[in-house]
């Protein structure tokens, strides 16, 4: 089987496999250990392999989901839209469209204090969130999905490390660390990923009467071209890629093969994408995003200004179903606990509401939820004031919620990754939320 | 006024309110053309050749003449913004004002199809009249035509969109109103395809004309610049006697660099020139004219044809957009944007303009800011120190100074500090620059052990002086600068005087890499303690650059002339060690643009995307929402800016061809400056070519498909083997590959030819989308984009000319001759 430790490849350790060597450098194996693992000087240490996380871009509001507070009235009394309701967790409350979650909560670590400073664009905050730094006229930080890409490679043999479900954007991608950590990206669940779709009209004989004749030419080419070891890895990565492209991996995306039981249990498009998410997890993609802004649900999607907030509630309600079946379905497969869930935004919103119902944008206090990956888990970290403005107790900064991140995958968000000679640490002084770990 | 053309006149000073109510005024641009249809306008020019800005709104006026006899007609005007129609001073059809819209709740509007074959239904986001109108006799049947349009106007982008005037006598089909009803070109699709198609070549040979009559003063001051640079400069002499060879060759000889290898072949040679010079694979109809040449002069026309060639241009866009650090947002631009200063790379590449007035214009920002002059060089949008950020540019671009470690720290391995870079900031700022506080290390001083140090305070002031002394002095020779008090002309001029013996090295260093793949320097963008190896070779290129008038094509002509350019390629690897590279090419992979732009050229097809703007109504101002119009070369190309995951904000037919291109290593954003791209090799890259939209594109042998016309004709199977060879990879198939293609082709060969007829090309996908920003959230919006998505993977419907199986066999023949390595490879 041929090891996808990252997008990149190179001839030698195609010509290792070709020579039949059973020895691979350790960094080529598959699930290599982390380097980290034993070190006890950097902090609390979690036990999660994959990561699953949830982006809900536009800006989910924060008081009208994981961190309520008293009512507001949609018009000139600020406060949530919707009513609290109780949790698994003794004292910690959500909005009542999460009502599924709200069950499951003990299985979840409640961030309420996430913080920056970016609010009035969703590009510059998405790109916050994903890369954990202000952008840069220097370099291209990587996003969160490249650096567990890089650092632990696909758990799997023969898949990528790294899945995205929505947009392709330079905030997910893998800047410095360069195309070997990027993503495998899809914008539709039926369609699969792009690039590993075969194009219309070209079936399995078809595409075998093609690998025909394009293995002689290419074979005469390399011939002629032996010592060029740039050749050799282009062809290895074309011979790969036809690999990947195949049914092994292809049928990780049939969604047809589960029951429809558990494909009714994760419910609309999205609930599909998690369901999906699980599938690839359990594949040895080691990273998934699944983006969740299908803004025709209520116009506006997360980004509720005006109108949108009107029908927010059915994104809520999708969010929870989706969210609810997927820790149930990892549970019941045994792997929450080495599947970290994160469900994150690039800001929260307002308790105040504009001139027609709807919220702006606000980021000096909102919510990321933690789920499974051996945290510990049953808790709401952090504290706001009677209206979510300010945090109170427990702040936790971008830098600081990557660290948690890394450390809950095993990773030390202070190890030092090289953009040419220049190094920069995973995070600006991150400090994972020593609470969020047994 | 001639009796027989539309006199359009642009007319600034229009007041920036929706009423028809201002005052007279006085057009400042003037031009002939045939009909009264535009796609667009000419770019205005400055005195000094560079894209600006008209003032937002102004009017476009028509005139013209006509013969209309007395009777019942039916007219179309057709705008974005308000116009209004009048015939011998009566109004007859009028359209509204656009109005600007931030909110996007709006409903998409419904397509206006117009019901009947002799009119293309209307283009989304403009407006239309049809009005019937009785024409009464008059004198001669002589009738005056005026026809006015508003562009731009509060809070919008002054782009003109579509406008239009059709006339259809009771019963007869619509034509475009000309002077000359007698050659009118019609209105069916197809019509209006080719009248867009040829409008837009036309607009290209105007904005070259208005350019180059634009700016003679400083055309003057550049030679005479030329001629203090070449007095400045001796030209050595060239060693040894080998009269034989050519310079580049004799100074490598000198050098000991000698090669017993024989150039490559004819094929070979033209295909590695065309790709170097026009980013593309040669054409059929080029090889053929190469081969006709006679054998003692046929490359040196060759290297003629190809210098001279337009697309020169668009094959160093995406070079110096990399290198300068290019960076537009087409979507609220916050991400360390620049303005899209692409179109004056462009244009200065189509008029070789000298490379010392290049880096003057580059370092004095001057022109439009977005909508492509150098001005959208000076942004750098949430950026506190976007003149450091620019100074690091320069110095990579031009210096091979490096100073991207201080822009926060002194470099800990370059002898940089940090203030050298702000001094260059307060240059380009032209006064004392505070260091901002974000500009040092996160988390406060480097501890005591680190190499990194922190020698300037946030807060400190820096005075704006050269601080490269070594590079060239403070003194500039007489005749350079214009204005004594200008910091930022002070710094171009020390950049590009001659006596700056650094800047000509790095540009000539620059090239001699991207044709042979190693350089005197390795790394182009730092200088710092590098040794180059054939300096001698290197001085004289750099001198000839600066004798030559810094003619980037002259040195260009003095490499692809070399036998060292010409030799067969070698492997990267053989660059390892300590031995200098031989004097031949190293095999490199072609470009991310060379790829997708051949794909295209193999196809013979448009790339027919959606234009680059998620407001294609124009009704946002362009420092929010940019429209870069519908690219024909992939450096036109930007990222999409779907960060907000929204379905309603996809460019599916962009985002198919820029999924190919990131696979191969172009940027999406180029927050920095970069020369060599990443060039790891990845599964994504032949999975790009072998399972893409785009490519699949390459492949399906639709009607529009530059091979499908010649599968009809009657060649035979050997024949048609090399013309796919000949087409595809620039090159006659060997026997063997003959007889490969042969087999697969052969059955079902005699009756390949299907019953059917030649369909036009689907529509482009501008015209199916009526979603923009204003109405993106409405539900409708992601239906149509999904379709549209579902649309450009389902590709081009194939010919029904050939019987779908030995079409399928034809194309499988494409595909893998398309997949093969020897596709990809610089020859």
């Amino acid at each position: 089987m041929t090891p996808f430790p990252s997008f990149a490849v190179n001839s030698r350790r195609q010509f290792l496999q070709l020579a039949g060597t059973t020895v691979l450098p350790p960094v080529l194996s598959a699930a290599s250990e982390p380097a980290t693992r034993n070190s006890p000087d950097i902090g609390p240490v979690g036990q999660a392999e994959n990561c699953i996380l949830l982006w809900l871009g536009g800006g989910a509001c924060h008081v009208d989901t994981w961190d309520p507070k008293r009512k507001g009235d949609g018009k000139k009394i600020a406060g949530s839209y919707y009513d609290p309701i109780p949790t698994a967790v003794p004292g910690v409350q959500v909005c009542e469209h999460l009502k599924r979650s709200a069950r499951l909560l003990d299985r979840c670590v409640l961030l309420r204090g996430v913080h920056h400073e970016v609010i009035d664009e969703h590009a510059a905050a998405t790109n916050r969130m994903h890369t954990g730094r202000p952008p840069s006229g220097t370099t291209i930080y990587p996003s969160i999905g490249s650096i567990m890409a890089h650092e632990r490679g696909a758990v799997g043999d023969g898949v990528p490390p790294y899945v995205v479900m929505g947009y392709p954007s330079a905030s997910r991608g893998p800047g410095f660390l360069g195309a070997g950590s990027g993503y495998l990206y899809l914008t539709d669940t039926k369609a699969g990923p792009t690039g590993l779709q075969r194009p219309t009209g070209v079936g399995r004989q078809r595409q075998a009467r093609r690998e025909k004749l394009l293995g002689r030419i290419r074979r005469r080419f390399l011939d002629k071209n032996s010592a060029d070891t740039r050749v050799r890895d282009y062809s290895a990565a074309a011979a790969q890629g036809l690999k990947l492209a195949g049914p092994r991996f292809m049928s990780v995306f049939d969604l047809e093969s589960e029951s429809n039981a558990l494909r009714q249990a994760y419910g609309s498009e999205f609930g599909q994408r998690c369901l999906l998410a699980r599938r690839l997890v359990e594949s040895g993609v080691r990273f998934v995003e699944v983006s969740f802004n299908l803004n025709f649900i209520n116009g506006t999607g997360w980004d509720t200004h005006n109108e949108g907030q009107q029908q927010q509630h059915r994104m809520i309600d999708q969010l929870d179903q989706a969210f609810a079946a997927l820790i149930t379905d990892l549970e019941k497969r045994k792997r929450l606990d080495r599947t970290l869930i994160v469900i994150a935004t690039e800001f929260g919103r307002p308790p105040e509401f504009d001139a027609r119902g709807g919220r702006g944008h606000y980021s000096k206090a909102f919510s990321v939820v933690l789920a499974g990956g051996g945290l510990k888990t049953g808790q709401a970290i952090g504290t706001t004031d009677e209206l979510g403005k300010t945090i109170l107790d427990h702040p936790v900064s971008i830098p600081d919620l990557h660290a948690t991140i890394c450390r809950a995958m095993q990773v030390n968000p202070a190890k030092e990754l090289y953009d040419g000679i220049r190094p920069v640490p995973i995070t600006d002084n991150g400090r994972a939320v020593p609470q969020a770990f047994g | 006024m001639p009796g027989d053309a539309i006199l359009v006149e642009l007319l600034d000073g229009v007041p920036a309110k929706t009423s028809w109510d201002f005052p007279r005024l006085r057009p400042v641009e003037r031009w002939q053309q045939p009909a009264a249809a535009w796609v667009g306008l000419p770019r205005r020019y400055s005195s000094e050749g560079l894209i600006v800005d008209r003032p937002s709104p102004f009017l476009l006026r028509a005139r013209s003449h006509l013969k209309l006899p007395a009777g019942k007609y039916r007219f179309v005007l057709r705008a974005r913004n308000a116009a209004r129609l009048s015939i011998d001073g009566r109004m007859v059809a009028s359209t509204g004002f656009l109005s600007r819209n931030a909110s996007g709740h709006e409903k998409v509007p419904p397509q206006v199809v117009s019901g009947r074959d002799d009119l293309v239904d209307l283009s989304p986001g403009h407006q239309q009249a049809l009005v019937d109108v009785t024409l009464e006799p008059a004198p001669g049947d002589d009738r005056l035509l005026l026809l006015e349009a508003f562009v731009g106007g509060a809070g919008v982008r002054t782009e003109l969109g579509e406008l239009l005037v059709g006339v259809a006598p009771e019963g007869k089909p619509f034509r475009l109103l000309t002077g000359n009803a007698a050659d009118s070109p019609g209105l069916s699709e197809v019509e209006w395809n080719r009248y867009v198609d040829a409008f837009d070549r036309q607009l290209v040979a105007w904005n070259d004309q208005r350019r180059r009559t634009s700016d003679p003063i400083e055309r003057e001051y550049w030679k005479r610049r030329h001629r203090i640079a070449r007095q400045a400069v001796p030209a050595p002499a060239l060693p040894g006697t080998d009269m034989s060879l050519g310079p580049v060759d004799r100074w490598l000889t000198a050098a000991a660099a000698k090669s017993n290898e024989s150039v490559v072949g004819d094929h070979t040679f033209l295909r590695r020139l065309a790709l170097d010079t026009t980013g593309v694979v040669p054409t059929r109809s080029e090889i053929r004219w190469f081969l006709s040449r006679p054998v003692a002069t046929r490359r040196g026309d060759a290297i003629t044809r190809f210098l001279a060639d337009p697309r020169w241009a668009d094959h160093w866009v995406g070079y110096w957009q990399d290198v300068l650090a290019e960076n537009p947002g087409i979507l609220k631009p916050k991400l360390n944007n620049t303005g899209p200063f692409r179109f004056w790379i462009h244009d200065s590449f189509r008029d070789n303009k000298p490379i010392d007035r290049f880096v003057t214009e580059l370092v004095l920002m001057k022109g439009s800011r977005y909508g492509g002059g150098p001005a959208g060089f000076a942004m750098a949008t949430e950026n506190d120190a976007p003149m450091a950020a620019k100074a690091h540019v320069l110095g990579t671009a031009f210096l091979g100074v490096q100073l991207k470690c201080a822009r926060c720290h002194d470099a800990p391995y370059h002898p940089f500090r940090q203030k050298q870079l702000f001094n260059l900031a307060a240059m380009l700022n032209r006064r004392p620059l505070k260091l901002p506080k974000t500009s040092t290390i996160p988390g406060g001083s480097p501890s005591a052990d680190s190499p990194v140090k922190v020698t300037l305070k946030p807060g400190t002031t820096i005075d704006p002086i050269w601080p490269f002394a070594e590079l060239a002095g403070g003194k500039l020779p007489r005749g350079l600068l214009r204005d004594r008090t200008d910091a930022r002309e002070r710094l171009a001029a020390l950049v590009t005087s001659p006596a700056n013996h650094r800047f000509p090295h790095v540009m000539v260093n620059r090239l001699w890499k991207r044709y042979l793949g190693w350089a005197f320097v390795d790394s182009v963008e730092d200088w710092n303690e590098a040794k180059p190896v054939y300096p001698k070779l290197l001085d004289y290129l750099g001198r000839e650059l600066v004798r030559s008038g810094y003619d980037l094509k002259h040195v260009a002509r003095l490499i692809f002339e070399s036998r060292a350019y010409q030799r067969p390629a070698h492997p990267a690897s053989t660059l390892a060690g300590n031995t200098p590279p031989a004097p031949a090419p190293v095999r490199r992979r072609l470009v991310a643009e060379q790829i997708v732009d051949s794909l295209f050229v193999v196809s013979g097809k448009a790339m027919r995307t959606e234009h680059l703007t998620l407001d294609p109504e124009g009704r946002r101002g362009s420092n929010t929402f940019l429209n870069l119009g519908v690219p024909r070369r992939s450096w036109e190309f930007a990222a999409l800016s779907n960060e907000r995951d929204r379905p309603a904000l996809a460019l599916p037919a962009a985002q198919s061809v820029v999924d190919v291109l990131m696979a191969f290593g172009w940027r999406e954003s180029r927050p920095h400056p970069i020369t060599l791209r990443d060039g790891t090799t990845t599964v994504l890259q032949p999975l790009a070519l072998a399972n893409s939209s785009a490519s699949h594109r390459t492949v399906v042998l639709s009607d529009d498909h530059a091979l499908t016309d010649l599968l009809v004709t009657n060649l035979s199977l050997p024949e048609i083997a090399n013309l796919f060879y000949l087409h595809i990879l620039s090159r006659p198939a060997t026997s063997e590959e003959r007889a490969e293609v042969v087999a697969v082709l052969s059955p079902g060969y005699s009756k390949r030819r299907g019953p059917g007829a030649i369909k036009s090309p689907p529509p482009s996908s501008r015209r199916l989308t009526h979603v923009s920003w204003s109405n993106h959230l409405h539900p409708d919006a992601t239906r149509i984009k999904l379709e549209l998505e579902r649309l450009v993977r389902a590709g081009d419907p194939p010919t029904s000319r050939l019987t779908a199986g030995w079409r399928e066999r034809a194309e499988d023949v494409i595909w893998a001759l398309v997949n093969s390595p020897e596709f990809v490879f610089s020859p």
